[in-house]
């Protein structure tokens, strides 16, 4: 399984580690996010870092397979997808086998966020959040449960980069 | 000059829409993600069985909708006005009709599954066929079979681009804001779309039709 993305033109099927893709802009990407937000209120950030960390998990672990890669050449892969897709730039550089930290030098979704809506309350990175802790959940071949995710900082509250912070339990 | 569907496909393929030096995709005046189907489809399920257990489901349907409302106004409007459109598709238009076939032709390059103009009714009514659409196959897989359709996306799509060429006029490229998008979406006589049919039923295919309300 490599990490390359084909496409069946005559069904127009995108598919990345068994997974479709499919192309969608900012303002649907927020829209959705915001109209999730107004449904499940407190727990809308929740659903959706589980919804990230799922869908992740699973196409990443298809990606890795049973190859003998190390889990910096994983992450690695899982960051460099995670760009090539367009949901940012992700410095993995403090993460590591217990967790640590990715900085988000530019984020999708915080950028989309300021543009449609302005500034907001609370972080807004749950995609970026939940797609880390599924990367490290595939990488290292764990219980999904293990990994704690949160967004310390988000550029679209206030200025600077997004931080995620993850931790192996 | 009818719409050329496989060239359509194939140019838009071929301009290799990746992410650049920061990891975003600027693209028609948006920036684009290569999105996971199963993370969308995961949220909009949850929230469409959240209000559903509560009597909502119209509420859901009608919230997850606009989000695809949304999504034509500005995806579709902005590559209906973009440079792109204009070297790839523009030359193969002969009227307005062409224009809604066009940006059909460009969506089968998305990764939504294939769509097909089934009827154009100028000015009427657009019925359009969903082959592999990834809402309708995500609900089969992970959920029983629905007593309901699922392509809220498909739908907000299909009644957009009716009134994007017949409530406004993307020809004359206007400005995508947000008292344009509330004029075209929101006035009396705008396009709505009906789901007839939906795999997420046990139906062979997805079938929408937008027509207006």
């Amino acid at each position: 399984m490599s990490g390359e993305i084909a496409f069946d033109a005559d069904r127009n099927l995108l598919v990345l580690g068994e997974r479709r893709l499919v192309f969608h802009c900012h303002h649907y990407n927020v829209s959705l996010q915001r109209t999730i937000d107004d449904i499940f209120g407190e727990d809308a950030a929740g659903i959706q870092v589980a919804a990230a960390a799922e869908s992740a998990r699973e196409m990443l672990s298809a990606i890795f397979g049973g190859s003998s890669d190390s889990l910096e050449a994983r992450l690695a892969i899982a960051g460099s997808l995670f760009g090539q897709n367009g949901f940012g730039l992700a410095d993995l550089s403090a993460l590591g086998s217990e967790g640590g930290l990715v900085t988000l030098g530019a984020s999708h979704y915080a950028l989309g966020w300021r543009a449609k809506w302005g500034p907001s309350e609370r972080p807004v990175c749950h995609f970026a959040t939940g797609y880390f802790a599924g990367a490290l959940v595939a990488a290292r071949g764990l219980a999904p449960e293990r990994v704690v995710a949160r967004e310390e900082h988000c550029a679209a509250v206030s200025e600077g980069a997004c931080r995620i912070r993850l931790e192996v339990r | 000059m009818a719409i050329d569907e496989r060239a359509v496909v194939s140019a838009i393929a071929s301009l290799g829409i990746a992410g650049d030096e920061e990891g975003l995709i600027p693209a028609f005046g948006l920036y684009l993600t290569r999105h996971s189907a199963d993370y969308y489809n995961r949220i909009s399920f949850a929230a469409a069985r959240r209000l559903g257990g509560s009597g909502l489901e119209d509420d859901a349907r009608a919230l997850l909708v606009e989000a695809g409302h949304v999504c034509a106004f500005n995806t579709f409007g902005g590559i209906m006005k973009s440079a792109e459109w204009d070297a790839v598709v523009k030359p193969m238009i002969e009227s307005r009709e062409d224009w809604v076939r066009g940006m059909v032709a460009v969506i089968n390059a998305f990764g939504w599954g294939r769509w097909s103009v089934v009827e154009l009714v100028a000015n009427e009514r657009l019925h359009v066929s969903i082959e592999d659409s990834y809402e309708a196959t995500g609900w089969l897989r992970d959920y029983p079979t629905s007593e309901r359709p699922r392509c809220y996306l498909g739908c907000g799509g299909v009644s957009g681009i009716m009134n994007l060429l017949y409530v406004g006029d993307i020809t004359t490229h206007p400005v995508l804001d947000e008292a344009y998008y509330r004029s075209l979406f929101r006035s009396r006589g705008a396009f709505a779309s009906e789901e007839i049919a939906c795999v997420a039923k046990g139906d062979p295919r997805c079938e929408i039709i937008a027509t207006r309300r």
